[in-house]
């Protein structure tokens, strides 16, 4: 396993080498200076722009200028903000606890129906309650994220009263107090209940199917026949062995994760890692948007390395070759 | 004696003919309610919007000061929105760019996807390598935010930039479904009869293999329809797809950004709303139904 695990951690070096070419290839071709973020995007006095480039090694060939951006990457500075009037790396610094929160909520949400409806579904397959899950499911497929947020906007916040519509915490609550984290939980439950709730329907659909192909394994007819009671065949013999599979998403589910955020973050106006990318790029703040981009690239690599492993350690024929 | 064996054996081959895998699965198909109510409600969908033009009341780019924001009745089927246009007349011509978006995009993606993975799971070898590290590669960005990345950057270049940036970032997964299923065909004495007659690799594969896989095409085809029509109206809500002057689903969308039209103007974005997720809702049907009437353990 250990081997498995630094093999799989070296092949990840080149490919994070690869992306960040790319990723300074797209840097190059933002308007304005995306690498430092020192030059003004609302001055166009040639001038400036010209001794502004000048000054900040902008006119230098390419290689150059890569090898000065990845040292500074990896020294962990990203240069500064345009907008924001501060170092890329503070204003990311804010915004990453909010989307952090929104992750680690909606994939609680997202593990808790799925675990409910899936377990419900495979333990009474081709029931009414069965097809209505079913049902659920292929809605949630369906339905594109941003527009079940706006439905959801629409019903729970301004319908029923139940969650604040925008933002990610309320106005007038000192930090620090526990009203203020009360406050932040409040702000982030309809986008974590959204992001959550539409990446159910796999999750459900897989937990189906693994225990209704198990409860006709020999080992629960073994169980049956022994007069287990059936509550305790389907909670004890069965889901321990169909939650393994379940596990190796959670990898995947980072990524998801990511995409979705960007979105749901727009929707709710909600401050995070997601809602800072689509302002900066509307601002033109690119050494911003350079460097989240990076960011979210190397989470997803991280995302399919944590898959990987836990395949691994769940089904070992994967660690051979 | 003779003739018997002669009749039933002609009996036997027309019943084989009869039962060509093609026709069991458009038999099968046909018997699928739900996938025919979707494929119908899907066919009129796309009928009403290349009609557009002959059906829609109104330009789709008129306004109409003195009516901005008004509610469905009168005049207007289904209201106006906030600068004053027809939403009825927008939600024709938006299915219009939208639909068509999605089955390019499609198409582009089959294409890519299939050239690729018929190319790496035929040959195997170092081009297999050589390909699938491309495509590995190529799976690590996270999709949509690469895709709002350089459709930000080709903002300027209209609606085919946004077609090449979607196609050529997803073609990835239906590339390795169509590898690995190339694979195994290869390996059927077919192939192997064919290459030893003397055929070149572009004829067995466009002759003999691809017939094979084109089930597995055909479905990941409608899932990448699917896919591609949510990801132009995300990105179009985004302010990163369609250019604004042309109406999309996504752009109607695009209103509901401000609170005060979610919560005061229901009729802006609840119908483009419901179009793009009962139209998916119907992809997928269909999707399913395609898939189930290919696979013989299916029981229907």
């Amino acid at each position: 396993m250990l081997l498995y695990t630094l093999r799989r951690i070296l092949i990840m070096i080149p490919i994070m080498v690869m992306i960040s070419v790319v990723v300074f290839a797209l840097a190059l071709a933002m308007p304005g200076d995306a690498l430092s973020g020192q030059i003004d995007p609302a001055n166009s006095d040639p001038e400036y722009i010209e001794e502004m480039r000048e000054r900040l090694g902008l006119n230098d060939p390419v290689h150059v200028q890569y090898g000065r951006w990845m040292a500074g990457v990896v020294q962990w500075d990203f240069g500064r903000s345009f907008v924001h009037r501060m170092d890329v790396t503070e204003v990311i610094g804010q915004r990453l606890p909010n989307t952090i929160l929104l992750s680690v909520m909606s994939l609680i949400i997202t593990y808790i129906l799925a675990f409910t409806m899936g377990r419900y579904a495979g333990r009474h397959p081709y029931t009414p309650g069965d097809y209505g899950i079913q049902g659920i499911n292929y809605l949630m497929l369906a339905i594109p994220s941003f527009v079940a947020a706006i439905f959801a906007i629409f019903f729970f916040s301004f319908q029923l009263g139940w969650f604040p519509a925008t933002g990610s915490v309320g106005s007038g609550v000192t930090p620090g107090t526990f009203e203020y984290y009360l406050s932040r939980l409040h702000h982030a439950a309809l986008p974590a209940l959204v992001l959550g709730g539409l990446t159910t329907a796999s999750y459900t659909q897989f937990l189906r199917n693994d225990i209704i192909e198990s409860s006709q394994k020999d080992y629960v007819r073994t169980a049956r026949a022994k007069g287990t009671s059936e509550n305790e065949i389907y909670n004890k013999h069965i889901l321990r062995n169909s939650i393994i599979p379940i596990v190796t998403l959670f990898g995947f589910d980072i990524a998801s994760i990511i995409g979705g955020a960007v979105i749901i973050e727009t929707v709710f106006a909600y401050r995070g890692i997601g809602e800072l990318l689509i302002s900066s790029i509307d601002r033109r703040d690119s050494s911003v948007v350079v460097a989240v981009t990076l960011m979210l690239s190397v989470a997803t690599l991280v995302g399919n390395l944590i898959a990987d492993l836990v395949y691994g350690v769940v089904d070992p024929r994967i660690r051979v070759e | 004696m003779s003739s018997i064996d002669t009749k039933k054996a002609e009996e036997l081959e027309k019943k084989a003919k009869k039962q060509s895998p093609w026709a069991i699965a458009r038999r099968k198909l046909f018997k699928n309610k739900l996938a025919m109510i979707s494929l119908a409600f899907l066919v009129v969908v796309t009928i009403l919007a290349y009609l557009a033009p002959v059906i829609a009341p109104f330009d789709p780019s008129r306004v109409d000061i003195i009516n901005r924001n008004s509610p469905p009745g009168g005049d207007y089927l289904l209201g106006t929105d906030n600068a004053g246009r027809d939403v009825w007349t927008s939600l024709l011509y938006g299915a219009r760019t939208s639909l068509t978006i999605g089955f390019v995009c499609m198409f582009a993606v089959v294409t890519i996807a299939t050239v690729i993975g018929s190319i790496s799971g035929f040959y195997g070898g170092w081009v297999d390598a050589v390909l699938m590290r491309f495509t590995d590669f190529m799976m690590n960005f996270p999709f949509l935010v690469f895709v709002i990345v350089l459709a930000s950057i080709f903002r300027e270049a209209g609606i085919w930039a946004l077609i090449v940036v979607l196609s050529v970032l997803s073609w990835t997964g239906a590339a390795r479904v169509v590898r690995s299923k190339t694979m195994s065909e290869k390996e059927n004495e077919y192939v192997m009869a064919a290459i030893s007659i003397g055929g070149t690799p572009f004829k067995v594969i466009r002759k003999h293999v691809l017939p094979n896989v084109m089930t597995t095409i055909i479905v990941q085809a409608t899932l990448l329809l699917a896919v591609m029509i949510v990801a132009e109206t995300a990105l179009s809500f985004l302010g990163f797809g369609v250019p604004s002057g042309t109406p999309s689903w996504g752009n109607m969308m695009q209103e509901a950004r401000q609170p005060h039209v979610i919560r005061n103007a229901w009729w802006i974005w609840v119908p483009p709303g419901l179009a793009i997720t009962f139209t998916i809702l119907a992809i997928n049907f269909i999707g399913e139904g395609i898939k189930d009437a290919f696979n013989p353990k299916s029981l229907r």
